[in-house]
């Protein structure tokens, strides 16, 4: 398949998608992806700052270990409360 | 795939950091904008997984933009997908005063900035240096010279607020200290210490290496923004207001808005470029 072709299909498949929200989580995808491209080949992590490199090399290893981890819906309800309290 | 999510702690001071600052600023509509963005980049995270940009260092490990400054970066496996952090380049010192700030945003750019301005200065000495710091600050003047004193501290403290306007309290030596960097200033309110800033200096900041230069060669030091008396006022004020603004945020039209949530990312935009953080290097520092 050339590029037009793959575009074309992808077409095709983009159609097939009736949902609303799909249709958004996929589009997230394709302008992540296009921000992915901007930015070049260069590995992220080395522009990390020390202390960030650090901080993520330490948040990986508890993460494999199963440490420190706080639910998500636990987490959107401190959210929810942060939130609530800007609009009073 | 239907992933369970799960936070770091870190994550989350990192998540609600960036709130804070929007909202110290008086971007409540970024603020919320941000919260929306994050849940739709989890969502999308959820069903692609791989989607965000990988490092070779750790197989899994991810991030997505979440706006122009804000990055979020996780991790994943077959079951899990862990929201691991949250950095933003504009989490500066002089752009979020009262967060805590690292060491780390001491970029080679600073040193670069800093040693372009020795060269201006040297090519032409003014007959005034103003330093865009708070005029409460300027007490720390007393304190700063290009000849190291008998004693060093490094912190020194002015409160705000509390008495007549403008006014402000600082001990003044004896016996002539000076400061050496790294050093922070600290200007709080009194009457409410949650209103507090910290103006931190490292040896290669532009404003030490400008007001160490004044010093030397007896040319007058100001500082040109607000007293912190009136800004820690307006911040009362504004958080008094923060629903009232919301609704005019949601009248005015999206151009406008783009504008005063992200003036600097509107010029930039309107410039061709889709970072701000460039825009500002090319126009200004290069």
């Amino acid at each position: 398949m050339n590029v037009l072709e793959i575009k074309g299909s992808l077409f095709d498949l983009l159609s097939e998608v009736k949902d609303k929200e799909g249709l958004l989580k996929i589009r997230e995808f394709i302008i992540e992806f296009i921000n992915q491209r901007k930015e070049g080949d260069k590995d992220w992590w080395d522009e990390l700052s020390g202390e960030q490199q650090s901080q993520l090399r330490k948040s990986i290893e508890e993460t494999e270990r199963g440490e420190n981890l706080i639910p998500h819906e636990e987490v959107m309800q401190k959210i929810e409360d942060k939130f609530k309290s800007i609009a009073k | 795939m239907n992933l369970t999510v799960q936070w770091k702690s870190e994550a989350i001071e990192g998540f609600f950091n960036i709130v804070d600052y929007y909202l110290e600023n008086g971007w409540n509509q970024a603020a919320l904008n941000f919260r929306e963005n994050v849940d739709k980049k989890i969502d999308a995270i959820i069903i692609f997984p791989g989607g965000g940009r990988p490092t070779k260092i750790f197989k899994n490990v991810r991030y997505v933009l979440i706006d122009k400054h804000s990055r979020m970066y996780y991790m994943y496996g077959e079951e899990t997908l862990t929201i691991l952090a949250f950095f933003d380049a504009r989490q500066h010192p002089a752009k979020a005063p009262s967060k805590r700030c690292s060491n780390s945003m001491a970029s080679a750019t600073t040193v670069l900035v800093t040693s372009a301005l020795l060269k201006a200065l040297a090519a032409n000495p003014p007959d005034v240096m103003v330093i865009k710091a708070p005029t409460s600050a300027e007490g720390l003047l007393d304190f700063v010279s290009s000849t190291v004193g008998s004693s060093q501290s490094s912190v020194g403290s002015w409160q705000q607020g509390g008495g007549e306007e403008g006014k402000t309290q600082h001990s003044s030596p004896s016996t002539q200290h000076f400061l050496t960097p790294p050093i922070s200033a600290l200007i709080y309110n009194p009457k409410d210490i949650k209103q507090a800033i910290y103006l931190p200096f490292a040896e290669f900041s532009p404003e030490w290496q400008a007001m160490l230069y004044a010093k030397e060669k007896n040319i007058p030091i100001r500082f040109m923004d607000l007293p912190m008396t009136l800004s820690f006022a307006l911040d009362d004020q504004e958080k008094n207001v923060i629903q009232r603004k919301m609704e005019v945020e949601e009248k005015i039209t999206k151009e406008e808005q783009q504008f005063r949530q992200d003036p600097m990312g509107y010029l930039a935009h309107l410039a061709g470029y889709t970072d701000s953080e460039r825009w500002w290097e090319v126009m200004f520092k290069s």
